[in-house]
């Protein structure tokens, strides 16, 4: 006990286990997964796509070998297209209102889109070869705060308009979370890398390691620019759960956890033996995997409600299973014990017990006097972002709990400011494919706000 | 089960599966094979004078990811010296004897020669001979092949110097680069021949490459027009084996049915279409030999399932279907139905009919996005087909009868009743002027012939 620790497996063994989970697809597999295609009339993987990416037509030209066009059609409409087909609940979006899906199964659309977009991928020329380019400059300006999904596709979308644009970011890296907080196993960071670059391609400039409100402030911005759009994200920590003694060495925000496996070799990331994670959401899922591929004994999630409840999706629950991660429903973590060195050496929990069921129809959990303590050398809270409302206060927004208070799509209480992505979203669409299509629109309102007021 | 043996024009086998003169019969070693899986019968690679091949000899056509659709070659005829294959033919008889061994022969334009050839591959034992009369490449341009096929007069001259010396059965086999197949075949007849064979390979340019701009396939860089074979051209081969057969002046004359044959439906289409055989190529190039086993299991099951004892009662018992256009009943009708519990929502359907029909299939539950089915306007839809055929799910749209509204009516019929005196029934007197007349109240108020809903004025009773 005390310490964390890397070396639990070979190094060589831990990139292997956490490089990208699904492998490309070759040319002749892609077109036989194409020829299965209907090209729907209307078609509801279209509808479901949320940034409604032509999906027909990039299958289309899949099938007849025209990999450049079907690029183009998809990054047309979303130009975080290689991310989104790494990272997409497919099998909530377009898969499952694939017409198929209900019976032979669905078109894999997400791996028919890596297949189109990797034929740009990696090229410093990929967004002018499919065709994206900016505009005639327009002399108007707009600061981005946040590189992020929502804040990449906004910079884009202005740039084609030919509008100038900065972007702002507090990390050294543009990207958001699609950088540092998707595990490798789904994308590798070059993807987020590669896209980022794309952006600057198209004219955009970065400042990053600058965040907004500390080294940069609102009023500067507005002074300098003629729009802002607020790209910021959820936040960054997670939300606090009343847990006493969570300032304890060895316990983690797991999102911190997540952005190391990003910034350094992974085999280079300390882990426990046995570690526990708190929350049952994708975060924890991801959390919880990369414990395991790290080389901890014995990892284990705990969660106050049940496997019903739970807001990871079915198959990351799946694959925490095949790593043998273990969860605990109905638990509820209340104290963080310690040894002498003041490193954490187990967690307090109280049982839970459903009771009646509450507005929503959900039994309503209680938390009982029964204590269950489990041992651990390493917990990771991923019990959800903290957002940041300082930030809208510093540009003088109204601020409805803990979000901008939205006027109309995209608009805040000054007309000068946009705001969209995770900062304005939640539940489900918390979500690269969701942020991506509200920058790409928010930049529309933008433009549109500009011409209003040239 | 049922007994599947045949009989084309006196030639015997224990099965109507041949194996159609080509690369897959083109050596003992190779007959061997085909006869140890269960073809009943081969007609041999043709045989003639000496060839010399090209490398790249095929092309292949692919259609939505599906490997060849239709082949495309300019192989010639057996590149192996006559002496070898008949030498060959004969073991192939001799150790196969209740198998069909037809020879396939191709020689110059010369009595003499002809005859030489005939007499020699006699001496073989085999069953039959088939003239190849249809080669549209190589063999053509040395006046061979379809040079020959494509003139009826040769065709009957060539069949009758065969037939003077010939002591075993003549199949004559047929060229469709023609514009009507019916006048080969009658001229073969005329010739004497004991039967014919349909079709030979159709005049094609398979495609390009579109990076060199050169043929495929390509030899060297250069091309030339192939023949055409493979499950496309089997709509093609069964129109022209069932003109063959319908055609009152070549009743009786035996046909074995050749073009895209694949699968166990393909050869009972041939033989009900008038076949008594079906030969088969491109299908053995893709799948080898074994796909024997499943000809014959299909159409012994269907034989069985049909009640029918033998194979032979299959042969042209379509053919009696196959009318003309004048004498189809104008105003039976067919209405589109989607089974909405099998509808998976495609949309197909709605796309097409408003694309090239009426426009008469909506979402039956608006616009959900996933669960939705289509729904037909039965009162607009004319009955065409077309949503059915594109419908990816089987069954799920189908053609419903409609009650008559109108007594049966044909355009020959109606042409006799108003129709211009002097003009043929096909022909048509009937002009635009004349039309409304009789006919309009049979139109929709869109202009669509649609009896069922139209304003029939005054209904002639039923
Ligand atoms: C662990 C984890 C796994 C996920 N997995 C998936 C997945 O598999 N698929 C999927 O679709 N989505 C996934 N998501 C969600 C997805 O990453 C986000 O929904 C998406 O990145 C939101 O994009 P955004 O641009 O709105 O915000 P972010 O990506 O959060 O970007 C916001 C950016 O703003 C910057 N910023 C914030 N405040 C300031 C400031 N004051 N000054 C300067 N810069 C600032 C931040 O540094 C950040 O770069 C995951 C999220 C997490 C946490
Ligand atoms: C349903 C149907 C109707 C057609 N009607 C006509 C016609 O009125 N006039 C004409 O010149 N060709 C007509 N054609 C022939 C087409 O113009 C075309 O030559 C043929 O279909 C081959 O092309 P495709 O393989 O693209 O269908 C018709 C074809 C189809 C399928
Ligand atoms: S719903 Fe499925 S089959 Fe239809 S267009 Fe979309 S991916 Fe193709
Ligand atoms: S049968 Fe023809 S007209 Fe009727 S619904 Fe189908 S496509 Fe339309
Ligand atoms: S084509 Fe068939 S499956 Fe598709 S919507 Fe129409 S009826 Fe339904």
């Amino acid at each position: 006990m005390g310490d964390l620790f890397t070396g639990l497996r070979p190094a060589a063994q831990i990139d292997a286990d956490l490089a990208e989970r699904l492998p490309a697809y070759t040319r002749n597999e892609a077109i036989v997964e194409a020829s299965n295609c209907l090209y729907c009339f209307d078609a509801p993987c279209m509808v479901a796509c949320p940034t409604s990416i032509d999906i027909p037509g990039f299958i289309k030209l899949i099938q007849t070998d025209d990999r450049l066009g079907s690029a183009q059609r998809i990054l047309e409409q979303n130009i975080l297209g290689s991310s989104c087909a790494r990272v997409c609940a497919v099998e909530e979006l377009c898969e499952q209102a694939c017409v198929l899906a209900p019976h032979e199964g669905p078109i894999k659309i997400g791996r028919l889109q890596r297949y189109a977009t990797d034929e740009v991928y990696r090229d410093p020329n990929g967004f002018a070869r499919a065709g994206l380019v900016s505009g005639a400059p327009t002399g108007r300006s707009v600061a981005v705060v946040g590189g992020g999904p929502a804040g990449l596709a906004s910079a884009a979308e202005l740039r084609i308009a030919g509008h100038d644009v900065t972007i702002f970011d507090r990390q050294p890296e543009l990207g958001g979370l699609a950088m540092y907080g998707i595990i490798p196993l789904r994308e590798p960071s070059e993807v987020a890398q590669w896209e980022a670059s794309q952006v600057i391609a198209l004219g955009a400039t970065a400042k990053v390691g600058c965040e907004v409100g500390v080294d940069v402030s609102g009023e500067e911005l507005l002074e300098q620019f003629d729009a802002v759009f607020l790209a910021n994200g959820a936040g960054r920590r997670v939300s606090s759960i009343s847990l006493v003694g969570a300032e304890a060495d060895g316990v983690e925000d797991a999102l911190e956890f997540i952005e190391e496996i990003r910034v350094q070799r992974p085999s280079d990331v300390p882990v426990g033996r046995n570690v526990v994670i708190v929350g049952a959401g994708n975060t924890a899922m991801d959390a919880a995997t990369i414990a395991a591929r790290l080389g901890a004994d014995v990892v284990t999630c705990v969660y106050r409600r049940t496997q019903g409840e739970m807001t990871g999706y079915p198959d990351e629950y799946e694959h925490c299973l095949k790593d043998g991660v273990r969860f605990r429903w109905l638990t509820q973590p209340v104290r963080v014990l310690t040894d002498d060195t003041g490193h954490v050496s187990g967690l307090e929990c109280r049982v839970v017990v459903l009771g009646e069921p509450d507005i929503d129809g959900r039994p309503r959990p209680t938390v009982t006097d029964d204590v269950v303590v489990i041992d651990c050398d390493h917990v990771l809270l991923a019990t959800g972002q903290l957002r940041e409302p300082g930030l809208y206060e510093r540009f003088g927004l109204d601020v409805e709990w803990d979000r901008p208070k939205m006027t109309g799509p995209f608009h805040t209480s000054d007309p000068r400011v946009f705001a969209g992505g995770d900062a304005v979203l939640s539940g489900k669409e918390l979500s690269v494919v969701d942020a991506v299509a509200q920058g790409r629109d928010a930049a529309r309102a933008i433009d549109a706000y500009l011409e209003d007021h040239a | 089960m049922a007994d599947l043996s045949t009989d084309t024009a006196g030639i015997q086998s224990p099965n109507p599966f041949w194996i159609a003169s080509g690369p897959p019969g083109n050596s003992l070693r190779q007959v061997r094979l085909a006869f140890e899986a269960g073809w009943g019968g081969v007609v041999w690679k043709t045989v003639g004078g000496p060839v010399i091949d090209t490398a790249m000899r095929y092309g292949g056509l692919d259609v939505y990811g599906r490997k060849l659709v239709g082949l495309n070659n300019i192989e010639l005829i057996s590149d192996r010296p006559i002496e070898v294959n008949f030498a060959e033919i004969a073991q192939a008889k001799e150790e196969f004897p209740d198998r069909a061994v037809v020879v396939s022969l191709m020689v110059e334009t010369e009595r003499q020669a002809w005859h030489e050839v005939v007499k020699r591959a006699e001496q073989t034992g085999c069953d039959g001979f088939e003239l190849n009369f249809g080669c549209p490449h190589g063999m053509s341009e040395r006046n061979m092949g379809a040079a020959v096929g494509q003139v009826p007069e040769y065709i009957e001259m060539i069949t009758g110097w065969v037939k003077e010396v010939a002591t075993i059965p003549v199949l004559v086999k047929l060229t469709p680069n023609i514009t009507n197949i019916e006048s080969g075949a009658l001229a073969a007849k005329a010739g004497g021949a004991d039967g014919v064979s349909a079709i030979n390979t159709i005049n094609s340019i398979v495609g390009l490459d579109l990076d060199t701009w050169e043929t495929r396939p390509s030899v060297n860089g250069k091309g030339s027009h192939g023949g055409y074979a493979g499950p496309a051209v089997k709509p093609i081969a069964l129109h022209m084996v069932s003109s063959i057969a319908h055609n009152p002046e070549l009743a009786g004359l035996p046909i074995s049915g050749i073009g895209g044959a694949h699968t166990w439906q393909d050869v009972a289409e041939f033989m009900l279409l008038g076949a008594s055989t079906v030969q088969v190529c491109t299908a053995i190039m893709h799948h080898g030999f074994r796909l024997v086993g499943e000809l014959e299991t299909g159409l012994s099951n269907y034989l069985d399932s049909k009640g029918l004892a033998s194979v032979r009662d299959l042969v042209g018992g379509s053919v009696e279907r196959i009318s003309s256009f004048g004498d189809l009943d104008l105003n039976w009708q067919v209405r589109a139905k989607v089974d909405p519990d099998s509808c998976i929502g495609c949309g197909k359907c709605i796309e097409v009919c408003r694309d090239n029909q009426v426009d008469c299939i909506d979402w039956e539950n608006g616009t959900v996005n996933i669960g939705r089915v289509a729904k037909v306007d039965q009162h607009e839809c004319i009955g065409c087909d077309l949503c059915s055929i594109v419908c990816p799910v089987t069954d799920c749209i189908t053609m419903e009868e409609q009650p008559r509204v109108l007594q049966e009516l044909n355009w020959n019929g109606l042409n006799a009743k108003v129709g211009v005196p002097g003009f043929s029934d096909e022909t048509s007197g009937i002009t635009w002027e004349r039309f409304p007349a009789e006919v309009a109240p049979l139109v929709d108020s869109h202009g669509f012939h649609n009896p069922s809903t139209a304003d029939t004025g005054e209904p002639e009773p039923v």
